[in-house]
């Protein structure tokens, strides 16, 4: 039986052509090719220097030493440690926030804090009164409530069509209540009245107990009852009244009253 | 002069005077996460407030049970339990489990045989000499 020859691939062709192929045989052929056509190996800074100067070619492109595989983190440059902060003398990460810790939970706050978002909002576009000036002057009104009057009603009036100004409003917003709200629910807002809605709109509850407290339609009832978290042995007895003798008890034989004394 | 206790003139029977529900409490266990509480998450927020309402004297304990299905669990006043898994029901199907919960007696199920069920032995009572029909040699 004769034997068919195989033929040659391109890549092998190609990676035959490539200067660097034969120092970097742990690298694959896709990386090779690509690394041949850097200026510089693309490993170059993963390696220990050798300490050799480097020469120039005579193309003009900068030859650098022989590639030699790190066996060690010896020599190595690191990153991120506290003695790398304190040489090149950055400053310490500090979190800030985005939003407040703190949820408004009144609808006028919520109200005023939506349109003092408008007020900051428009007034960086026109660049020419302060924020706080025109601020000041809405403050002065806050005797007749926002959400009643003629006053909302011209609120409600304020289109929101132009997406840029609905998101730095909504954003401002966000920071001023602490309510987080979706893109996908500003999206959908085109007037100022919506916007202030969304912000003071209940939250969805999260499981059936919430759902249950902003219904209200047990807590009334005097032979129901309500627990937030599953009932434990120790609650049952505790219930009955026996579980402060079981505990003294298993205290007089010095025996663990609880799992997790164990 | 010894203590003497009192003769009992009557005894008692549920349903003769006055009806005192067998059913004393149902917990009501569900989950938050898992599918199968889907139907009993909603059945508590809407046919429970109602079926409270109309049984004041049944106790109803709520309280969740993750990673668990769906449960009811009544409590009679002859000290037994009776627990009804009610996983992937409808609020509907749940509200008859309820209401099964609430009309039952507490004791095990029973095949009944006879047409007729009665505490007493014999509708004639037991004989006495004293009553009926006096007899004269």
């Amino acid at each position: 039986m004769r034997r068919i020859p195989r033929p040659q691939n391109a890549i092998d062709l190609v990676t035959a052509l490539s200067p660097r192929s034969q120092t970097n045989t742990w690298l694959c052929r896709p990386c090779q090719l690509r690394a041949a056509s850097l200026p510089k190996p693309l490993t170059a800074r993963y390696s220990t220097s050798t300490g050799t100067p480097e020469t120039s070619d005579s193309d003009g492109e900068v030859q650098g030493p022989p590639y030699v595989p790190a066996q060690t983190w010896d020599g190595l440059e690191w990153f991120g440690s506290p003695e790398w902060v304190a040489e090149t003398n950055r400053q310490p990460f500090k979190y800030k926030r985005f939003l407040p810790k703190q949820k408004s939970a009144d609808p006028s706050t919520i109200r005023h804090a939506v349109q003092r978002a408008f007020i900051e909002v428009l007034t960086l576009r026109e660049a020419g009164a302060s924020p706080d000036e025109l601020w000041k002057r809405t403050e002065s009104a806050k005797d007749n409530p926002p959400g009643e009057g003629e006053e909302a009603k011209k609120w409600g009036r304020i289109p929101l069509t132009d997406f840029s100004l609905k998101f730095a409003v909504a954003k401002r917003a966000m920071q001023l209540t602490g309510i987080r709200v979706s893109d996908a629910a500003v999206f959908g807002v085109h007037s100022a009245d919506r916007l202030i809605k969304l912000f003071t709109a209940t939250p969805k509850p999260k499981n059936v107990t919430e759902k249950l407290e902003q219904t209200q339609a047990l807590s009334k009832l005097p032979n129901v009852k309500v627990s937030p978290k599953k009932l434990t042995e120790i609650d049952k007895e505790t219930e009955i009244g026996r579980w402060k003798v079981i505990e003294y008890e298993l205290l007089q034989r010095g025996l663990p009253v609880t799992r997790m004394t164990r | 002069m010894p203590l003497k206790a009192l003769e009992a003139v009557s005894k008692g029977q549920n349903g003769v005077g006055a009806f005192i529900l067998q059913c004393k409490r149902i917990d009501v266990h569900y989950c938050d996460w898992a599918g199968s509480s889907k139907g009993m998450n909603t059945f508590i927020t809407t046919h429970l407030p109602t079926f409270a309402r109309l049984n004041p004297s049944i106790e109803l304990h709520i309280s969740p049970r993750p990673t668990r299905h769906p449960l009811l669990r009544g409590h009679y006043i002859n000290g037994r339990q009776k627990a009804v898994c009610v996983k992937n029901l409808a609020p509907g199907q749940i509200l008859e489990k309820a209401e099964l919960l609430k009309a039952g007696s507490g004791e095990k199920n029973q095949r009944i045989n006879k047409p007729v069920a009665s505490l007493n032995g014999s509708v004639r009572g037991v004989w006495s000499p004293f009553h009926g029909s006096r007899y004269r040699l």
